[in-house]
């Protein structure tokens, strides 16, 4: 596997990389049922953004969402459109989507090449055009030395890459990525996602992310749609909650933690306990001055004040129910 | 200057001949199905040389008879290769899809499950093509032109009936390689299942058709129903004349049962209950 910088993208200028204005993905009461069980409950969302995310826990309906937007389950009730097409509207949606699934997915005995030149070919180039393209991903993605290799033989990590490599073959305005960094070590990680960012940064490729990693989220997404059981728990515009200047503070106190605690609250604070320090927001209005105050109050000592950002996994918990 | 790309179905196809083509085994028995023809024409020859007829004692209308039974024992050599390559190949060309999850990155692009069904299908069929109904009207063509000059008008309907049965037949047989395959992914598998299969439906079709006294019965097995269709054009007294309809019948019911399987079994996304 090559590693480095970035080479040239599949991508030429003259495509319409851009994928248009129109909205991501559209969800309009959206219900789709698996095997008599409610895996998506009537979801209403629309998600703009360049590259946004799916976060959820495992079960959440991240998945069967990505596979209803390719058109594998057929929703019980509600409608969704990608990039301003219904869902089912056939060849023309599909030859605009790349899809890298979350499992293992190759055909053993086709070299890497082929596989890639087939899948080219299948999404409306001719045979040269798709034979060009196939070797351009595949050196793009880091897999020139092992293009002519049979694809069972390459690891976990290339299979990965050669995932890619067929998703952006054939040049989609939107590239779907059903956890793209599972089971690679950190350089194959970071491969990945420099590739995603450089398609989406340089050619202005769309990107739709399931993923579990946080922070691979948060580094590619600008907009995050978290899910709970089958329904959207939170649509986030996390550009604008970058901006946003949300107080959290992180404080250490000695003496009567509970007074403090309690002082603080009184003042406007959000209180939490974080192990062994209390998580202080602020939705504007009081801030450090006035936690001393609360301490001064109190009798107690601040030892230690931190400010942060609330970071993507206070949000995901908050959506979660899970912070204390 | 942008060249025309096929249907994705054709592509399909043309990767599903490619496939099998690969395989050594494959490629051997297909050389060795192109034997009887050459058999079936040497034979022919011989019937149509005055002096070797003379030799062997074979008098003008008995020659034309000949012929005939010619074109029946080719057909049914042509139809058991055209199982053996199809049991061979068809394997080889859906297993894989199946089993490393190869099925979603198919069914992303602009192709459905009956464009992919289509395109495998398509490729089996034009794959036995040469060894059966292309191969054989070849015969009947050079026949035509050997045997005496009124003899290609009297027999149009050997013509029609290896075209016809041959195209049934391999569509059958691609059918349920296809679906046999599918069912069970593994490939040897594939081939045990899809060879019981016949042997079973050909052995409850005779059994329940002696017990019962009902030769409709034979038509469980599909070997027979195609049979059946091309026995009177064939000349053929093995089958019972008049199952014409019943036969259409029952190769209809083998095609749906294995597309209902193909289309249960093709799934981009397997849900688990």
């Amino acid at each position: 596997m090559a590693a480095g910088p970035v080479p040239e993208t599949p991508y030429d200028r003259s495509m319409t990389g851009s994928g248009g204005s129109a909205p991501l993905v559209e969800l309009d009461g959206l219900t789709v049922r698996l095997g008599g069980r409610t895996v998506l409950d009537a979801v209403t969302a629309r998600l703009d953004g360049r590259a946004v995310g799916l976060l959820g826990p495992n079960g959440a309906g991240k998945t069967t969402l990505i596979r209803t937007l390719l058109g594998f389950h057929r929703p019980a009730a509600g409608k969704a459109a990608v990039l301003g097409l219904p869902v089912g509207s056939g060849a023309a949606l599909a030859r605009r989507i790349g899809y890298m699934p979350e499992h293992e997915a190759f055909i053993a005995g086709m070299t890497g090449v082929r596989l890639v030149r087939m899948l080219a070919e299948l999404s409306g180039l001719d045979r040269r055009e798709a034979l060009e393209r196939a070797h351009e991903a595949l050196v793009w993605a880091g897999l020139g030395e092992a293009r002519y290799r049979t694809v069972e033989t390459y690891s976990a990590g290339m299979r990965q890459l050669l995932k890619l490599a067929q998703a952006v073959v054939h040049r989609p305005q939107l590239l779907i990525l059903d956890e793209p960094t599972n089971a690679l070590d950190p350089p194959a990680r970071r491969r990945m996602l420099e590739l995603v960012e450089h398609l989406r940064d340089t050619e202005g490729v769309r990107v739709l992310l399931s993923s579990h990693m946080l922070p691979d989220v948060e580094r590619l997404c600008d907009q995050v749609m978290i899910l709970r059981e089958g329904r959207p728990a939170a649509v986030l515009d996390l550009a604008a909650e970058r901006r946003e200047a949300r107080g959290l503070w992180v404080v250490e106190v000695s003496g009567d933690e509970a007074a403090f605690a309690t002082a603080a609250a009184a003042v406007g604070f959000g209180v939490a306990r974080s192990g062994r320090r209390l998580r202080v927001t602020a939705a504007g209005g009081p801030g450090p001055a006035e936690l001393f105050a609360a301490a001064d109050r109190t009798g107690t000592a601040v030892v230690r004040l931190e400010a942060r950002r609330d970071s993507l996994r206070d949000i995901y918990l908050e959506a979660m129910g899970e912070l204390p | 200057m942008r060249r025309r790309s096929l249907p994705p179905s054709l592509v399909v196809a043309r990767y599903a001949v490619a496939r099998m083509l690969a395989g050594r085994r494959f490629r051997q028995a297909y050389i060795l199905a192109l034997a009887p023809p050459t058999v079936a024409l040497a034979i022919l020859y011989v019937l149509s040389s005055a002096p070797l007829i003379e030799q062997l004692g074979i008098r003008g209308p008995a020659a034309g008879d000949a012929a005939l039974a010619v074109f029946r024992a080719l057909f049914r050599w042509q139809a058991f290769a055209a199982f053996v390559l199809a049991a061979l190949g068809g394997p080889e060309i859906v297993s894989p899809d199946l089993v490393d999850g190869g099925l979603p990155l198919l069914l992303a692009r602009p192709l459905g499950r009956w464009g992919y069904v289509r395109g495998k299908v398509g490729g089996v069929m034009a794959l036995l093509a040469p060894v059966t109904w292309g191969s054989g009207l070849l015969v009947w063509l050079l026949a035509a032109g050997l045997l005496s000059d009124g003899w290609w008008r009297g027999h149009l309907a050997v013509a029609g009936a290896i075209l016809g049965g041959h195209i049934l037949w391999t569509a059958e047989l691609a059918l349920l390689v296809l679906a046999t395959s599918a069912w069970v992914r593994n490939r040897s598998a594939a081939q045990g299942l899809m060879l019981g299969i016949l042997m079973v439906l050909t052995s409850v079709g005779a059994i329940s058709a002696q017990v019962l006294h009902n030769e409709l019965l034979t038509l469980v097995s599909p070997p027979m129903a195609v049979a059946a269709l091309v026995a009177p054009a064939l000349g053929s007294t093995r089958v019972p004349a008049g199952l014409g309809p019943a036969a259409c019948l029952a190769s209809a019911t083998l095609v749906a049962i294995c597309l209902a399987v193909l289309m249960a079994r093709l799934r981009a996304a397997e849900v688990v209950r």
